[in-house]
């Protein structure tokens, strides 16, 4: 048992340690920031105060949370709806198309993501390639609004999310045992049986961490509503990055912050309930 | 289970999964989708124009520029240091969080488990700032090893929720069988363990390689000197004209993921993971950390100077011949606004020695007590500055500032487009232009804009005008194409915006590669901007930032750097050392009536929350 101990204590203690001073007290004080006073400069000075509170919860900014919930799951249900086929693919297919397709999904991840937004831009853009195509070939007459708008916006929330979905469900669905898989056919199942009472639940926690890193980070992503969205894509990202820059106020920042960090907290504790990773019928054969 | 794996490969003899013809077609069309602004970024690294956006033929000219770069090769250096150390920490200390989440059970595993997720979830800006006050409360200096500190944290729950997903139905029975058969726990994660959850462990250092090189926000905040990333530099470039060049730069270095991702794919179907010894990896570890700091402290060691600057905003060969001339190394860092250097300043040394603040953040500076005097009588160009720059309202006594450069804000418009060269700021409510116009997305420059249109002053801080002003912006909300700081040149050069709020160096900029496009200073007035030269009073080389001072300022020099940023800069001297056409540039020159006609944007104190409730109200009108 003492030796037990001293086994799970020496996986244990590095990350958890390494989380708890450059994560935790870190995090501690932003939220100790989040009662102080705004000093004239936008920073923080010593007092306390629940102000910073009480205007986070005004209904002015309530437009900006509903919006950005809205954008952020309909992002994540698209990306797992065009995402889950190809990992699915990649995982099954015997084509040498596999290898092709695991390296684009990688790829983008290696490019900068401003690199990415010009690229969008030559892309999209009024007199863009597709515009241009269009126009030369006669399909169209006038150029197609397709960025700065609400379909720009999805589309490149789509993009930079894909690799976040397609990778963790991929991992999940490689290790399946094709043996299982021809047990159930064997059994009698239809392929959409087994795809819906065999693969998917064996895919679950693969799913469960893509959807984390995918709806949380576009929940608070500043970047692209700011370069390719449209007017009216002002998110919660955007509203923090406001007060810590342009309206240089920290503790209202840290406040907004403090705010977001408890939602999710709930939110990834009832989700991790649900859908857990690690299940807990699995620590019966820990012993 | 490795068995297994194993007859998945392709020419297993069986496949008893079916993939439905839409599945292959949905997994191509997303391929291509993935890889497409990759391919277009390569192709237009070729492109010979300087506009990024639009093809104009093929040259390699770009190349050559981005190989003479010195700064951009420094912070690629950057970069690749701190992914390749945060890579192997992370990868180490997540695997093993990974492990014990499966394995064991203990108090307070929920808790953990949890804790795992939020680094994942949490806002970058949150985290950077959470860090750089940390690493101020314990006194550390920023520069690379912060940075790699931050970003394993970051990553290394990324790591553990892939890994994690990997021992997921992990059978932990042949764990307990090889400890029966007298394995040590060691080998027995070594010899059983790790070769199942391998290929999770490289798609994990994968991801963690991946996040580290393109994180910027983390970076940002908690970089310090001579520690700027890519993403960093590429970021405050944006401020200022973008070229292909960041193409070229983009396309090596997807050359060089490219031969990364396949090695590594070998590498994992080598099986050499499986035959590593742990001591190599702890090894390979204990080198990489003794190059590391012996590398730092080489760098650390040459007399140098830390500035930190907008970016573009100095030539380089001001740099290299001040290197030769003092022998003193320069470590040039770049950020985007002012916001972000009192942020810094605020909340920690950061080890720089000059940097360059507007007007009214010089002001918060000095009463903050962030920047110190300035002696200038070593300081021989100074004589040559512009006296009537050399006082401010920011600066009375003239003490902590010196005047590096100005700007005051206008109009750019397409001349084909606009027929009547507009004259009055109205033109940006105009409904013939109806989604040909820009407005700075920027808080304090927007409603000063509609302040000065409609006559008001914002210094009386009156909220019956705010609200006059917030109409006045709601009426144009429907007329604009977008708010828009950073890539307004790419919009006038396509010709898709016709009439943009900008800067008068931007402008410039815009007019010397798009005859087109022409400036003007809206009748109702404008405000004016002066970038100035500050020393931190935490400046560790105080008398190297003197000497970079000096012959910054040197006449000389200042028509070299009008030349290359094309702002106005307070010099007397430096009319004699431009050519022609830059000399009669009445942009480049406004006259002393039309300078001290243009009004200064002033710190507001508590009037800034007020407006910053305005912004949002108009943001989600």
């Amino acid at each position: 048992m003492k030796n037990r101990l001293r086994e799970h204590l020496l996986f244990l203690a590095p990350p958890g340690f390494w989380l708890l001073i450059f994560f935790v007290v870190p995090l501690l004080l932003i939220f100790g920031y989040s009662f102080a006073v705004k000093d004239a400069y936008g920073g923080v000075q010593q007092g306390f105060t629940l102000e910073n509170f009480a205007q986070v919860f005004d209904p002015l900014y309530l437009p900006v949370f509903i919006r950005s919930v809205v954008i952020s799951f309909g992002i994540t249900i698209l990306t797992i709806l065009l995402g889950y086929p190809v990992a699915y693919y990649i995982s099954f297919t015997r084509s040498k198309l596999k290898y092709l397709l695991l390296f684009a999904v990688t790829l983008p991840l290696w490019t900068n993501f401003l690199v990415k937004v010009y690229s969008f831009m030559i892309l999209l853009g009024e007199n863009g390639l597709i515009n241009s195509a269009l126009l030369g070939s006669g399909i169209i007459s006038e150029p197609l609004p397709l960025i700065n708008n609400s379909f720009s916006l999805v589309l490149s929330f789509v993009y930079i999310n894909l690799p976040f979905l397609i990778m963790p469900v991929y991992a999940s669905l490689d290790k399946i045992d094709p043996s299982i898989i021809e047990a159930s056919h064997d059994l009698g199942a239809s392929s959409t049986a087994t795809f819906f009472r065999v693969i998917l639940p064996y895919s679950a926690p693969g799913m469960a961490a893509g959807v984390v890193f995918v709806l949380i980070p576009t929940l608070t992503n500043f970047l692209v509503p700011e370069f390719l969205g449209g007017m009216n894509n002002y998110m919660i990202g955007n509203l923090i990055q406001q007060q810590f820059s342009h309206s240089r106020n920290l503790p209202l920042g840290a406040a907004f912050s403090s705010v977001m960090i408890v939602a999710v907290v709930i939110m990834v504790s009832l989700y991790l309930r649900y859908f857990n990773p690690y299940k807990d019928g699995k620590e019966e054969n820990e012993r | 289970m490795s068995g297994n794996r194993k007859e998945m490969e392709p020419g297993a003899r069986r496949n008893p999964v079916k993939i439905s013809p839409l599945t292959t077609l949905i997994s191509i069309v997303i391929g291509l989708f993935l890889i497409s602004p990759v391919v277009i970024t390569v192709i237009y690294s070729f492109n010979s124009g300087s506009r990024i956006t639009a093809w104009e033929g093929f040259s390699l000219k770009w190349y050559q520029s981005a190989l003479e770069n010195i700064s951009l090769w420094t912070s690629i250096k950057n970069t690749l240091v701190i992914a390749i150390a945060n890579t192997i920490i992370s990868t180490l200390l997540g695997t093993t969080a990974a492990y014990a989440l499966a394995r064991f059970r203990f108090r307070f595993k929920l808790v953990f488990r949890n804790l795992i997720y939020i680094p994942v979830i949490l806002p970058e800006i949150i985290f950077g700032i959470a860090l750089l006050s940390f690493f101020n409360l314990l006194s550390v200096e920023p520069g690379l090893t912060t940075v790699i500190l931050s970003h394993v944290t970051f990553t290394v729950s990324f790591v553990t929720l892939i890994v994690g997903a990997r021992f997921d139905k992990f059978d932990f029975r042949l764990e307990e069988a090889a400890l029966d058969l007298g394995a040590s726990h060691l080998t027995a994660f070594f010899k059983v363990v790790l070769p199942v959850i391998a290929p999770g462990v490289v798609s994990a250092a994968i991801f963690a390689f991946t996040l580290s090189v393109d994180d910027f926000i983390i970076t940002f905040f908690t970089a310090g000197t001579g520690a700027s990333t890519l993403p960093v530099k590429i970021y405050s470039m944006i401020k200022f004209s973008i070229t292909p060049e960041i193409n070229a730069i983009s396309t090596i270095l997807i050359l060089l993921t490219s031969i990364t991702l396949i090695a590594a794919f070998f590498l994992q179907k080598s099986n050499l993971l499986e035959r590593v010894k742990p001591v190599y990896i702890l090894s390979g570890f204990i080198i990489i950390v003794g190059a590391l700091s012996v590398l730092s402290f080489t760098l650390g060691n040459k007399q140098q100077v830390n500035v930190f600057i907008w970016t573009e905003y100095i030539d380089q060969k001001i740099i290299t011949d001040f290197e030769e001339k003092y022998d003193i190394k320069v470590n040039l860092d770049y950020y985007s606004n002012n916001e972000e250097i009192l942020a810094k300043l605020q909340l920690g040394n950061t080890g720089y020695d000059l940097i360059f603040p507007s007007d009214y953040m010089v002001d918060i500076m000095r009463r903050e007590g962030l920047i110190r005097k300035i002696d200038t009588s070593t300081i021989e160009n100074f004589q040559h500055i512009d006296p009537s720059f050399k006082k401010g309202y920011f600066d009375e006594s003239g003490e902590y500032h010196i005047p590096y450069a100005y700007g005051y804000m206008g109009i750019v418009y397409n001349k084909e487009k606009v027929k009547n060269p507009p004259a009055s700021w109205s033109i940006l409510w105009d409904e013939r232009y109806k989604g040909r116009i820009i407005v700075l997305n920027d808080m304090r420059e927007l409603f000063t804009v509609a302040y000065n249109y409609l006559g008001l002053d914002i210094e009386k801080r009156s909220e019956a005008d705010l609200e006059t002003a917030l109409d006045l912006l709601k009426k144009q909300k429907r007329l604009l194409k977008k708010y828009e700081s950073s890539v307004v040149q790419e919009y006038m050069y396509s010709g898709e915006v016709w009439l943009s709020h900008t800067d008068i160096g931007t402008a410039l900029k815009i007019m010397r590669n798009d005859p087109r496009v022409d400036f003007i200073i809206p009748k109702e007035g404008t405000n004016i901007f002066i970038d100035n030269i500050a020393i931190p009073a935490t400046a560790p080389n105080y008398g190297n930032a003197l000497k970079f001072i000096d012959h910054l300022i040197e006449p000389r020099n200042t028509a070299l750097n009008i030349e290359k940023v094309l702002y106005p800069m307070p010099n007397k001297e430096v009319a004699k050392y431009l050519p022609e056409k830059l000399k009669q540039n009445k942009l480049l020159f406004p006259t002393p009536e039309q300078i001290s006609s243009f009004t200064t944007l002033k710190d507001l104190g508590e009037f800034n929350k007020k407006m910053d409730i305005a912004w949002t109200k108009l943001m989600n009108y």
